[in-house]
């Protein structure tokens, strides 16, 4: 009885949960585990409906023969003068490969396809995989559905050959390496400045937030104008006597000024972070080290800090997750190739160069570096458990 | 009675958008002004084919090619649709584009009216894929009034490559003594910049690609075209990026005065009228060198080969580049490609440059093994800039893409 009743829960539950169970399963779930196996393919998304081309099979022969059935042409002639590969390649328009062209020559149902077409039975639209089972004799299944080659591991030996693959991925681990430690800090910094109970405070903590909510594409504009070469920037710099630097079109700058742009929009994110750890942060603690003499600067590296560490641990693996695949402010401002990160690199390749497969494996060699990076992470920096 | 009436009314109704064919249309949204003209022309084509054909219009926001690939490849892509010629090659090599050819001859339509050069923009291996929307050449923006102020006359088609640097020498000036130069000759994009490249490229007798799909961006006059558009910057001194004078493009640093002369196409025009109505600016051919060229951006409508209403596809099609583009070029100011709508144009003093310039274009178009050039262009790009930064020189740039070409287009 117990157990039916629990049976029944459990259905209504996962009943309840479906919606974003099919959700997960179908937009994130699947598609990872499709890029996993497209990155040992040549997948290419334009192939995908290869076989569903539409032909009208009479109008196809009629321009194949340059005769139509009304005139009564022999099927002699017409036998003598058909060739399947060339009438698929040329008149239906699909390509075939060397296998699927020997297949054609052996399989195909010649006569049956010349009699339909003397007896008129042609003249309507046919899609391709629908015509091959009808004029195959047999293995049609060939052409039901589109099925990118395996290629093995050709698509990651040439990621580690590409120059490109090389530069995107470093200018990544450079950013990461910069941004995850400084926006860190800088988050800690904003939290205990915001924490003070000084006059003001809701106005600071609201500024130090709103570059977290501000749309990439909206700040990346900004930020064009400020790195521009009369703008913001380099009019405080020529009071110093700095020259104007083509900050976002200089090679050398251009990254370097992303990351600051980066940094100033993701510190006041995780600064909420660090706030909601600071006020779990025992005033008994802070007042007892106080009544043992440790100034601000002492309790802030061996009191806040210390007790920051689980959020620390969070904020640093979400930032080196974040930062490795920065992809929106590099779409946005970069327009120099030496200067992309990996994530736009495959952004590139998938919805550029055609490259779909090729893609994937950037992407899942992307995905195993942050995999054990944060592995060797949660080594290091085990989390504590009160 | 009335009822029943009333009720025929909706079986009728019903049974006539049952038997009517729908052909959808996919573009990218440009204007307001351009989806209503484009509304209009939709619109009086159902009335003409009421009951037949009923043609609808999907606009496709946001990255195009992107969206068109993902509908292709799920099968739910327009049965018309617009297609850059910069990037439609990738599109006829793989397969998913209906060649026209049998259907211009069932349906029939003069393709001698089109401008050839616009029609080679979507041939491949000798089959027509799409038919050219509209068009836009590059042409020689100047502002009247620097050209008045420095005692020059203006442009016109007999302008060589020496008349530009001498102009533009004249034309950059140090207004107010600080000795920093407030106006520049001209303005060039340093980013991006090939598809501006290519012309000089081949007005010095130069080619982008030999017939075997080689590069030929190492022979010596297309060397020579890349060496004269980077010298107009350093060498010349008469030449700044854009974004060097605080200009988003172009047609910023134009309309904001900072450059006397742009390269640019008829989308500069309405622009200009919009924002810069006070500018006084006229429009000539691009200066010649060993031969004359320009560049030619253009689009065209075509069918998917997975299209179930190809015949009533290219029916609404063929209305688009006929009756619609009548429309478009009275509405909405576009060059026409065909011949027979452009009459008058050749004479206009704005249009005319641009109309003379299709007849001699080169379309932005790369012929690839792969039939995909943004790999190679992104790299060519990310060098010229290098060596209009200095940072680079040109006899590197050139090395590295001779060396390398051939692996960024396969």
């Amino acid at each position: 009885m117990f157990k039916k009743r629990k049976i029944r829960e459990a259905i209504a539950g996962y009943f309840l949960a479906s919606p974003i169970i099919v959700t997960i399963l179908v937009f994130t779930i699947i598609p990872i585990f499709q890029a996993a196996y497209y990155s040992f393919t040549n997948y290419d998304a334009l192939f995908q409906q290869k076989y569903r081309v539409r032909f009208n099979a009479q109008e196809a022969l009629e321009n194949y023969f340059f005769v139509s059935p009304d005139e009564n042409p022999s099927k002699e002639e017409l036998l003598s003068l058909f060739d399947p590969v060339d009438f698929i390649e040329l008149a239906v328009g699909v390509d075939l490969n060397a296998e699927q062209k020997k297949l054609v020559k052996r399989e195909f149902d010649v006569e049956k396809l010349i009699e339909d077409f003397l007896n008129r039975k042609l003249d309507k639209t046919f899609v391709f995989s629908d015509f091959m089972k009808d004029y195959m004799k047999k293995e049609a299944s060939v052409f039901a559905k589109y099925v990118p080659d395996f290629i093995g591991l050709a698509n990651f030996s040439k990621a580690f050959k590409d120059r490109m693959f090389w530069i995107s991925l470093k200018n990544a681990a450079v950013f990461s390496l910069v941004v995850t430690p400084v926006q860190t800090l800088l988050a800690i910094v904003l939290a205990v400045a915001a924490n003070q109970r000084i006059r003001g405070v809701k106005f600071f903590k609201v500024s130090f937030f709103l570059p977290s909510i501000t749309s990439a594409a909206a700040i990346s504009m900004i930020f064009m104008l400020i790195y521009s070469k009369p703008g913001l920037l380099n009019r405080l710099l020529g009071y110093l006597g700095v020259g104007p630097i083509d900050w976002l079109g200089n090679v050398k700058t251009a990254l370097p000024s992303i990351m600051a742009m980066n940094i100033w929009t993701t510190a006041g994110y995780f600064m909420v972070t660090f706030l909601a750890g600071l006020q779990d942060i025992p005033t008994s603690i802070i007042e007892a080290s106080m009544i043992d003499g440790a100034n601000a600067w002492v309790r802030f590296w061996k009191i806040t800090i210390p007790m920051l560490r689980n959020q620390i641990i969070f904020v640093v693996t979400m930032g080196i997750i974040g930062t490795l695949q920065v992809f929106d402010q590099i779409y946005f401002l970069i327009k120099n190739q030496e200067n992309i990160t990996i994530s736009m690199y495959i952004y590139q390749n998938a919805f550029n160069y055609g490259k779909m497969g090729y893609a994937s494996a950037i992407a899942m060699i992307l995905f195993l570096i942050i995999f054990s990076v944060t592995l060797v992470q949660r080594r290091v920096m085990r989390e504590e458990r009160f | 009675m009335r009822k029943l009436s009333v009720l025929l009314v909706v079986v009728l109704v019903a049974v006539m958008s049952f038997s009517e064919v729908v052909v959808r249309l996919g573009g990218w949204v440009s204007s307001p002004s351009e989806t209503q003209a484009l509304e209009e022309v939709v619109k009086a084509f159902n009335e003409e084919y009421a009951g037949k054909i009923k043609l609808v219009y999907e606009p496709i926001p946001g990255d195009y090619k992107v969206k068109l690939t993902a509908m292709l490849s799920a099968g739910t892509a327009p049965d018309i649709f617009y297609l850059d010629s910069s990037y439609a090659e990738e599109f006829f090599r793989k397969g998913v584009i209906q060649p026209l050819d049998l259907l211009i001859r069932k349906h029939g339509l003069d393709l001698n009216d089109f401008y050839p050069s616009l029609l080679d923009a979507f041939k491949y291996d000798d089959r027509i894929y799409g038919l050219p929307k509209d068009f836009s050449t590059l042409a020689l923006f100047y502002n009247k009034r620097m050209f008045d102020e420095v005692g020059l006359a203006y442009p016109d088609e007999n302008w060589t490559w020496v008349d530009l640097v001498y102009a533009a020498s004249k034309l950059t000036r140090d207004l107010d003594g600080d000795g920093q130069i407030d106006v520049w000759g001209l303005s060039l994009y340093r980013d991006g910049a090939f598809n501006r490249v290519i012309p000089f490229i081949v007005q010095a007798g130069g080619k982008v690609v030999n017939d075997d799909l080689t590069t030929a961006l190492g022979n010596p006059n297309s060397v020579e075209g890349i060496r004269f558009y980077i010298d107009l910057h350093r060498k010349y001194k008469v030449a700044v990026a854009p974004q060097d004078v605080g200009a988003g493009w172009l047609g910023d640093a134009f309309g904001k005065e900072k450059a006397a002369m742009v390269i640019s196409g008829p989308w500069m025009l309405g622009f200009m009228r919009d924002n810069f109505p006070n500018v006084d600016f006229g429009v000539a051919e691009l200066p010649k060198y060993k031969q004359r060229a320009t560049m030619v951006y253009t689009v065209c409508y075509s069918i998917p080969k997975t299209s179930e209403h190809k015949d009533e596809a290219f029916i609404a099609l063929k209305y688009l580049v006929t009756q619609g583009m009548k429309t478009f070029t009275e509405k909405l100011g576009v060059l026409p490609s065909r011949v027979s709508l452009a009459k008058g144009l050749p004479e206009d003093p704005i249009k005319g440059p641009f109309i003379e310039g299709v007849k001699y274009a080169i379309p932005w178009r790369i012929p690839t093994p792969s039939g995909i050039f943004s790999k190679a262009e992104n790299e060519i790009n990310t060098r010229i800039s290098k060596v209009w930064m200095g940072e680079m020189s040109l006899e590197k740039a050139i090395e590295e893409i001779v060396a390398n070409y051939d692996s960024w287009v396969r």
